[in-house]
Order: C-alpha cells, then sequence, then structure tokens
C-alpha cells in the first residue's frame, strides 16, 4: 500500500507514543485510534472471553472499542496503558450484556479445567470439575469489588496500579481487598493448596511462564 | 504481556489462573473488531466533512462580526471630541479674521468660539474668569497672517500669569 511519506512519519511517531498520547492525538485525527485496537485488541479480547465466553468475545470486544472511540475525548485514564480504561469499559459492556440475556451471573468469569491430562482419567475429571464448582461457589459468596479486584489481578493480569486506575481506587486499597478475597476463598475451599496441585505447574516447570 | 512471577503469588490465584485459562484468540475475529472500528473511524470522519462547511460558515459569520465591532470601536475612539472640535473652530476662526496687533504687554484672549477674540492687558492673565468654562483660549501673543496659533485649553484651573510668554502660548 503506497501512502504518503507524511502518512508513514505520522505512522512512526504514533508506534512510539504512550497510549494516552495516541488517545489525545486520536481527538483529531479518528484513524489512529486503529492504533489503540492494535495494542490491546488481543487483551481485551481475551478479558471478554474469560468472562462471558469464547463465542461472545468478539461482540464484547467489538463494543468495548467502539465504546471507547466515543468516549476518547474524555480519556482521564494511565498515561502509558489505556487497559484499565479498556478493562472498565468492558466491565459496563458486559455487565449490559448480561442483564441483555436474561443471565443472573454473579461471577462473570469462566472457568473451566484446563484441556488435556484429564482424559484418560475420569476420576481426575471428576475432581477437577469438583474443583471448579467449589471455587466457582466462593467466588460467588465475595463481595463484588472483592471479586472484580481479585480477577483483575489473578486472572487479568494487571499491576497493583493499573487495577486501582481500573475500578477508581487507591492502590492500597487493592491489596486490603485481595488479602481478603484470598483469605475467604480459602476458608471456603478447603484444602486449597493440594486443589491447585491438581492443575498448576510447579513453578521450576513453568520456567519463563508468562501471562498476559 | 507482564511478568507474574515478580508479583506475589498466590495458591489462590494460582488456581484461578489455572481454570480460567488463556483463551484463543481467533484472528478472525481481532479483523472483525478491526473492522468494525474502522467502520465508526469513517462515520465519524463523513460526519466531521458534512460538518466543515458549517463551522466554516460560523468561522467567517464570527470574523465579520469582530471586524464590525473592532471598526465600530475604532471609530467611536477617532471621533472627534465637542471639546476638541471647539477648539479647532476657534483656530479656525482666529486664522480667518483679521491679524490682530498685540504688543508685548497684551495676549489674545477668547473664551470660546462664539465669542470674538479679545486682545487682553498682560496684567490680567491669571484673573480672567476661566474656571468652570468649558474652554479658554490664549493664543500667540504675537498673531500674524500666515502664523501658526497653537491653542491651549483650561478647563479647571485659571493659566497663571508665571506661564504666560509673549514667545510662547
Amino acid at each position: 500500500v503506497k501512502s504518503a511519506p507524511g502518512i508513514v512519519q505520522h505512522r512512526v511517531d504514533a508506534a512510539a507514543q504512550s497510549d494516552a498520547d495516541v488517545i489525545a492525538a486520536s481527538r483529531d485525527n479518528p484513524e489512529v485510534f486503529r492504533l489503540i485496537v492494535s495494542r490491546h485488541g488481543e487483551a481485551v479480547y481475551k478479558y471478554a472471553a474469560r468472562r462471558v465466553g469464547i463465542q461472545d468475545a468478539q461482540d464484547v470486544a467489538s463494543e468495548v472499542f467502539l465504546r471507547g472511540f466515543r468516549l476518547r475525548a474524555r480519556y482521564e485514564g494511565l498515561r502509558e496503558t489505556c487497559l484499565p480504561w479498556l478493562y472498565r469499559i468492558a466491565r459496563n459492556v458486559i455487565g449490559e450484556w448480561l442483564k441483555k440475556a436474561n443471565r443472573d451471573d454473579r461471577v462473570a468469569v469462566v472457568l473451566h479445567p484446563p484441556a488435556g491430562g484429564f482424559e484418560d482419567d475420569v476420576l481426575d475429571r471428576v475432581a477437577a470439575e469438583s474443583v471448579v464448582a467449589e471455587l466457582r461457589e466462593a467466588l460467588e459468596l465475595l463481595a463484588d469489588r472483592d471479586r472484580e479486584t481479585l480477577l483483575l489481578f489473578a486472572v487479568d493480569g494487571l499491576t497493583y496500579g493499573e487495577i486501582a486506575a481500573s475500578l477508581h481506587i487507591p492502590p492500597g486499597t487493592v491489596g486490603s481487598r485481595l488479602t481478603r478475597a484470598r483469605n475467604d476463598i480459602r476458608a471456603q475451599v478447603p484444602d486449597l493448596e493440594r486443589k491447585a496441585s491438581l492443575f498448576v505447574k510447579p513453578v521450576a516447570e513453568r520456567g519463563e511462564e508468562r501471562r498476559v | 504481556v507482564r511478568s507474574a512471577v515478580s508479583e506475589d503469588r498466590h495458591p489462590v490465584d494460582d488456581l484461578l489462573r489455572a481454570l480460567a485459562g488463556d483463551p484463543k484468540v481467533d484472528p478472525a475475529d481481532l479483523t472483525l473488531i478491526e473492522s468494525r472500528v474502522d467502520a465508526a473511524i469513517q462515520e465519524e470522519k463523513i460526519a466531521r466533512q458534512r460538518q466543515e462547511p458549517r463551522k466554516r460558515a460560523v468561522g467567517w459569520a464570527a470574523a465579520i462580526m469582530a471586524v464590525v465591532v473592532g471598526m465600530s470601536v475604532v471609530l467611536q475612539t477617532a471621533r472627534v471630541s465637542p471639546a476638541v472640535a471647539t477648539l479647532e473652530a476657534i483656530a479656525r476662526a482666529a486664522e480667518a479674521a483679521d491679524p490682530l496687533t498685540i504688543t508685548d504687554t497684551e495676549f489674545l484672549y477668547t473664551r470660546s468660539e462664539t465669542q470674538a477674540r479679545t486682545v487682553v492687558p498682560k496684567t490680567v492673565w491669571g484673573i480672567l474668569p476661566t474656571t468652570g468654562t468649558p474652554s479658554c483660549i490664549c493664543c500667540r501673543a504675537h498673531e500674524r497672517p500666515g502664523s501658526e496659533a497653537t491653542v491651549r485649553s483650561r478647563s479647571e484651573r485659571p493659566f497663571t500669569t508665571s506661564r504666560f510668554s509673549p514667545t510662547k502660548t
């Protein structure tokens, strides 16, 4: 695709900019917002897939970016990354989506035993399913705010600062909510460490495991 | 993508992470998301293009209004005040009138354009009733045809004799 040198230069500059700069530039030049989609499309898609299931992830993620595009003039999030802001939009979109679908899911997270490893052993499979049910029940008993904090940290991989930005709370509150949520789950799921070992590889096996 | 090892790990987190899994992203879904955002971008661009002529018209109207207001301010400022107009009329009248012979001990005095100029003895300078009058004009002591006349006005305080000089004003 041929383009004017100015446009190429603009793209190169935009790639080096922070999310806040890109969003600010997109107010005058809407096309720049594409960069936000290419930077965070995958993360928002995964967030949506974990919350509502893979079959609806595309619809939810599209709506998140469309809403973000419309709301970009009012962006006041973190300078480097707008992901917490996108997750906040995603929470609202998912809330509306669940209401529309007449789904009364208090725990908007899809849990299932990891694929592989259980196919040969029916007993292990049953045990795994029961742990999922136990954990799901424990999550349901948590306060909404504690549950969301825990999911953003443990499942979505946000830092304390990013969670604070996403939930509009002080960073210190993130820590206290996490502690409370973990303790409550531990109290609800007896023998948690042993059950977790069914699914979680030891640290040595994880090696350079990274999460998104 | 960020490192998980550096954060404080907890068995609850590990369990949750394992059971939530890492959903596979379908590239076709990502393309669809991008195309929907593209459509919104194009929509906004078209809406902006439609608004452009209206914006330009509003801009022109604002500019014209600013020029009109500016010109009226300038005209108001440039308008000659009644006092200055009076002085000019007096000066013109003085120029048009026959030259008067004024000695070194006299000066020319008039109170307004409607009154004739009077040659007044220098000794009465300072005691002429000038206070409260709209203008008190003192022309050059020696008025000759063709010579310039300097006009000075006082509306509050009378001239003092010490400031009078036949060679000045």
